[in-house]
């Protein structure tokens, strides 16, 4: 199979596809629409080598991607954003009412659902999609022509819709008092196990244990830093798929049914991998404790520990509230409240 | 013992404690750095599984560590529980059925009664449509139907005049008129046949008064007038859909003398489609008598007790003309002129041939007829076919609304006559989906039936939204208390229930409810007052309640 260094300029890409564009034009009915095939072959070259990039790939490969393209909303798509008034009309039928719909649900996620809110939400988008001209030039660019169908143009829309929501509220974040911040921040480390943590019995309260064992043992803090060290390079070792499972569950505070559907997993198959890498996280610090660190970053080697201090840099960790404004405040600045030893 | 316990506990402790740190940790992951975000197209193609495994990987590790992508995702998943559109509704109903083959082994009590229905209420139609096929087949036993005609030699004797429909005619009523037209037409082409004397000219006439379309009229016309055409002519004539408009044309051609309004124009081979004089004299003989104003009377139609078949089209349907066609049909009905004694319209507004009075029987049935107008007028109202569409709505294949639980008599009493019960679940149209509820608003409904599977409809069931369910068992019984709570019950002791509308949570059963060997009970019943209060019944028939929501029951 003959490989070539990247997707070929335009006029070769469709001398080299010539045939395959012309199937894929038809079956995509680009005709409907009034879209020229050039035009098709354009936003395929587009797909293409946003697919692969500068990343070598055979013809057969490029053919079976193209293939596998969503062709006709690739060829609404790309109608819209030539501004083909047929191909606009068919839009605003098909895709109005499921972008209200969608930007509705955006919404009631957020605790703002209204549907004033949401038809400007959705309706906010067709400016965009049908494409502003930047200042001094005049060509519209088209919000349709970062779809290259990919996904349904469908799935797209939400998806664009779910991006600028989620930029919003982020924007909004900046503005929302320390006091909000320590309270959430709090409450998203410690509810990062939602269900056990409210079934816990044995922590009064880790801020009042934490100050009693600081007294106590002046290695308290050796140990927790080197147990975080551990679950880091354990957390680190994992399939990204978990960790995305773990950020998902622990975080974010999804319930498992959202993860299932974020991940496309059953919810009971969630559960079971959050349990199977619950115990290897275990298995593997504890491991790591027993073993030692050898020496890196300057830092001499740590030896390991025993049980028994294995199992005080456990208890320890879980006394220990992981937030602590004074401390997160102090690494900014001057040493104000000395970190624990 | 007291070891492995504490072993475990120690590990419960253990795993708590990395929870704890786990937040922070991932957090120190995003130092690595995360790269650039993808774009909606990546996500949306993520959230659609058709990325490459390659690229999964890639994008999985950046949204392992990216707050916001995981949010896109996470808001991208929410609206994906929007209400679908119909494609994808029936999409996933495809999906359904495929994934829920259907099952034979086991007996569901609640769809019982459904599923002893399914096979009745098929055996019922099947015999609506025998009957209702019946008449034309008696009629054909004592006189050409109207299909039979279309058939029949030529030679065939004239029709008993007993079995046939007698009426007074509206020459102010074309749909009427059009449809003793059409039974003249269907059922005494040999009568016509033996009519002599009336010029085709005249006929066409007659068929110039039509107007308009031909519906149900002008196709069963259009048979009979194929029936009477020469095997040729009829193959260069043979589209039955339009055979009734075009044999009305062929008609107004041959009618160039016509006082009617003027017809289309005619297809010149289509005059030639009329070759028996004896038709075309015989309908001469009524020409005269066609009204220039049809609608000009009020008088009363009377079907025939053999026209099941013939709808009266209405007014748009009639393509034929009116008062001719019931004239025709009258003299047919009396071949030979046999019946002289017609009653004279009202008032008619042009000289009308008087029709022939119906003799005593006919009169009984025409005036028994008269007394029934929608069956004459209403289309459709005369039609088998709608006897048969209003039989099989009773077989309800979208929900089990019909359902119920039989109990032991009952099931004894069925009528099986020895067959074996299972075999009618295979025959169950609503096996899937075995619970269907109603919020007391009505603005919700969920359904759930086989596998765990639920479903909800914020548009009166217009379209659904699976649900995730926290159980496989089958859904036997449900209630929905309000909008936003509702309870779900189900074989092997399987309880659930959502109290916000959309996560379904698993209820633990009560544990004595289960038997020596720790099986728990199948619930087919269940009552609940809010999310809390909640009565369920076993199909033993025991019955436990909660007031905690599930966490302690007490039998009852």
């Amino acid at each position: 199979m003959a490989q070539e260094p990247t997707i070929a300029p335009l006029d070769a890409f469709c001398a080299q596809y010539a045939r395959l564009i012309e199937w894929l034009h038809a079956e995509a009915k680009g005709a409907r629409w009034g879209l020229a095939r050039n035009r098709f072959a354009e936003a395929l070259r587009r797909s293409a080598e946003k697919r692969y990039g500068g990343a070598r790939a055979g013809a057969a490969e490029v053919e079976a991607y193209l293939k596998s393209l969503h062709l006709e909303d690739l060829a609404l798509a790309c109608a819209c954003g030539e501004g083909l008034e047929a191909a606009w009309e068919f839009f605003i039928k098909h895709f109005r009412q499921e972008l209200r719909a969608a930007a509705r649900a955006i919404l009631r996620a957020s605790g703002a659902g209204d549907e004033i809110r949401a038809e400007e939400l959705a309706d906010s988008l067709y400016a965009e999609l049908y494409g502003v001209s930047p200042t001094g030039s005049g060509r519209r660019k088209s919000l349709f022509e970062y779809f290259h169908g990919r996904s349904k143009l469908s799935t797209w829309l939400r998806a664009v819709l779910a991006q600028r929501h989620v930029d919003l509220l982020r924007t909004s974040w900046r503005t929302v008092s320390l006091e909000t911040e320590e309270g959430e921040q709090s409450y998203k480390v410690s509810a990062g196990s939602p269900s056990e943590l409210r079934g816990n019995k044995w922590s009064p309260h880790p801020l009042a244990r934490r100050a009693d064992s600081q007294q106590a043992d002046p290695d308290r803090e050796r140990y927790i830093a080197r147990l975080d060290a551990a679950l880091s390079a354990a957390i680190a070792r994992l399939a990204a798929r978990e960790r995305m499972l773990l950020a998902c569950y622990y975080v974010d505070q999804l319930t498992l049914a959202e993860i299932g559907r974020t991940l496309g997993e059953h919810e009971s198959t969630v559960s079971r991998q959050l349990d199977r890498i619950r115990r290897e996280l275990r298995e593997a610090v504890t491991q790591t404790l027993f073993r030692g660190a050898p020496a890196r970053d300057g830092h001499g080697p740590e030896p390991g520990l025993d049980e028994a201090q294995v199992e005080l840099a456990f208890e320890y960790a879980l006394s220990d509230w992981p937030f602590d404004l004074s401390r997160a405040l102090s690494k900014g600045e001057a040493a104000v409240d000395p970190p624990e030893k | 013992m007291d070891s492995q316990k504490r072993d475990e506990s120690r590990d419960r402790r253990r795993e708590e404690a990395l929870a704890r740190r786990m937040g922070d940790a991932l957090d120190r992951l995003d130092h690595r750095g995360a790269g650039d975000c993808p774009d909606a197209e990546l996500i949306a193609a993520y959230h659609e599984r058709s990325l490459q495994p390659d690229e999964i990987a890639r994008w999985e590790g950046h949204f392992a560590i990216c707050g916001r992508c995981r949010k896109i995702l996470a808001v991208l998943v929410a609206t994906a529980e929007e209400a679908l559109a119909e494609k994808e509704v029936a999409h996933l109903g495809e999906l359904v059925a495929a994934s829920r083959p259907i099952e034979t082994t086991r007996p569901n009590r609640l769809a019982w009664r459904t599923r002893w229905l399914a096979p009745a209420l098929g055996v019922a139609a099947v015999l609506a449509v025998w009957v209702a096929m019946r008449p034309p087949w008696r009629t054909a036993e004592q006189s050409p139907s109207g299909t039979l005609i279309a058939q029949a030699p030529k030679s065939e004797p004239p029709p008993n005049t007993e079995t046939r429909a007698v009426q007074q005619f509206s020459k102010a009523t074309p749909k009427k008129e059009s449809e003793t037209d059409a039974e003249a037409l269907k059922d005494r082409p040999a009568a016509r046949a033996q009519s002599p004397n009336l010029p085709a000219d005249a006929l066409a006439k007659n068929r110039l008064d039509a107007g308009g379309t031909l519906g149900k009229l002008g196709q069963n016309s259009g048979v009979v007038e194929n029936g009477l055409r020469d095997q040729k002519k009829v193959k260069g004539e043979s589209n039955v859909a339009q055979a009734g408009r075009t044999t009305g044309e062929a008609f107004d051609a041959a009618a160039p003398a016509s006082p009617a309004p003027a017809p289309p124009a005619l297809p010149g081979k289509l005059p030639e489609a009329l070759p028996r004089p004896q038709v075309q004299a015989q309908v001469t003989r009524q020409a005269p008598s066609v009204p220039e104003t049809p609608r000009s009377t009020n008088q009363t139609v009377v079907a025939t007790e053999a026209a099941p078949l013939v709808s009266a089209p209405g007014s748009t349907a009639g393509g034929i003309g009116d008062n001719a066609r019931a004239r025709d049909k009258q003299v047919l009905a009396a071949p030979g002129g046999a019946d002289k004694t017609a009653a004279p319209p009202p008032a008619p507004p042009a000289p009308v041939a008087r029709p022939p009075e119906p003799l005593p029987q006919e009169q009984a049935k025409a005036r028994a007829t008269s007394q029934a107008p929608p069956v004459s007028e209403t289309p459709g109202s005369v039609s088998q076919t709608v006897t048969v569409t209003e039989a099989v709505p009773l077989v309800e294949t979208t929900n089990s609304t019909l359902g119920g639980s039989l109990d032991n008599s009952t099931v004894k009493d069925l009528p099986l006559n020895g067959r074996d019960y299972q075999a009618l679940l295979k025959l169950d149209p609503t096996r899937v989906i075995a619970v269907q509820v109603k919020t007391p608003t009505g603005k919700i409904l969920w359904r759930a039936g086989k596998g765990g599977n639920i479903q909800r409809s914020a548009d009166a069931g217009r379209t659904w939204i699976l649900q995730t369910s926290p159980s496989q068992e089958d859904w036997l019984a449900g209630t929905a208390v309000s909008d936003k709570i509702s309870w779900m019950v189900g074989r092997n002791g399987a309880i659930a229930r959502t109290t916000d509308g959309g996560h379904w949570k698993k209820i633990a059963p009560p544990s004595v409810a289960a038997d020596s060997s720790g099986k728990l009970p199948d619930w087919i019943g269940i009552t609940a007052a809010d999310a809390r209060q909640a009565t369920i019944t076993a199909s033993d028939q025991r019955q436990y309640a909660t007031q905690d929501g599930g966490k302690t029951w007490k039998a009852q």
